[in-house]
């Protein structure tokens, strides 16, 4: 499904982002890992030369520096798909934000990943007819307690994709959202954790809580030529939540 | 560690019960009307950034009364 393709996948190193690197590579796409976490790059990095005989090649970067981006970007071979995954989950209410907080979650979450496909346009290292996927949130969509700043920071990340969509079109280059709903991973197990004291989050959920599973199996056939006339889209992916 | 005194303080600001002072050390602080998600994320964020106590929110579930959770917390 993926033969040939060359795709980075950034925030590699644990939840979602961990599943779709096993999928690409699955999938016999060649996967281009990284992440913060040199150790837990290397892991999977490990799992899928292992189990899939094929490379999976990490380049670990903290894409909040400048340096990184350009090391990172001028290492990579010409892609042809890109998922941006990387970024932190903040749960913080509104009057107790600090000015270092509200940059620090832009910055990771929005901030650095334009800069980091803004470097892989100018390095000419997205080919024609690439598909890029942005994992957004369904917390943009949503007035949740205490997520104002990640969901502002998911609100840009989907409004950035769309623009980037029409502007890469003539290339045909697609550009698309995933945002999933509540997925059982680490992260969302301490969020879970909080909600709690009102309800249990699962019964929320008619089809009951994602896996990273699900979100990656529709990046997949994003990244895939079975996608291949879809741009600009922003697809919900929530176990039916926002139908109640 | 903060002192008992200055923690109970601390809900009246938290809650924002300015002319309210009708919390103790054996409210159940569960059955108080503002008890809700922002509530419990509240409390986390306050008491961290003014006196980086970490409280965590299974410590707010596991215990009822003021009094239960600043013990708690000293044990911690």
């Amino acid at each position: 499904m993926l033969s040939g393709k060359n795709i980075l996948i950034t925030g590699a190193s644990s939840g979602i982002g961990r599943q779709i690197a096993i999928d690409v590579a699955a999938k016999n796409g060649s996967a281009f890992l990284t992440g913060r976490d040199y150790q837990r790059l290397s892991e999977v990095s490990e799992l899928i030369s292992k189990n899939m005989q094929t490379k999976a090649p990490f380049f670990p970067a903290d894409l909040t520096m400048e340096e990184d981006i350009m090391r990172l970007t001028e290492s990579l071979p010409l892609l042809s798909g890109v998922v941006i995954n990387a970024g932190i989950i903040d749960y913080t209410p509104v009057k107790y934000l600090t000015k270092e907080k509200v940059i620090n979650v832009l910055l990771i979450n929005f901030i650095s990943n334009v800069l980091l496909i803004r470097r892989l346009l100018e390095l000419r290292k997205i080919q024609a007819s690439a598909s890029i996927v942005f994992i957004s949130s369904i917390s943009a969509r949503l007035g949740v307690p205490g997520t104002s700043i990640y969901a502002a920071s998911k609100s840009a990340l989907s409004a950035f994709a769309k623009v980037l969509a029409i502007e890469l079109s003539t290339k045909r280059i697609r550009v698309n959202v995933v945002s999933p709903g509540l997925v059982a991973t680490d992260l969302k197990e301490k969020i879970s954790t909080i909600k709690n004291t009102q309800t249990d989050d699962s019964k929320s959920y008619p089809l009951g809580l994602g896996t990273v599973n699900n979100v990656s199996n529709q990046v997949i056939h994003l990244l895939s030529d079975k996608s291949e006339w879809m741009t600009g889209t922003d697809i919900l992916i929530d176990g039916g939540f926002t139908l109640r | 560690m903060i002192s008992k005194d200055l923690f109970l303080e601390q809900f009246y600001v938290i809650l924002e019960k300015n002319n309210d002072k009708s919390l103790t050390w054996q409210t159940v602080y569960k059955d108080l009307d503002e008890w809700d998600s922002l509530v419990v994320l509240s409390i986390i964020v306050h008491f961290e950034q003014n006196f980086q106590l970490v409280i965590s929110p299974q410590s707010l579930f596991d215990n009822d009364t003021f009094e239960d959770l600043y013990n708690s917390l000293i044990k911690s």
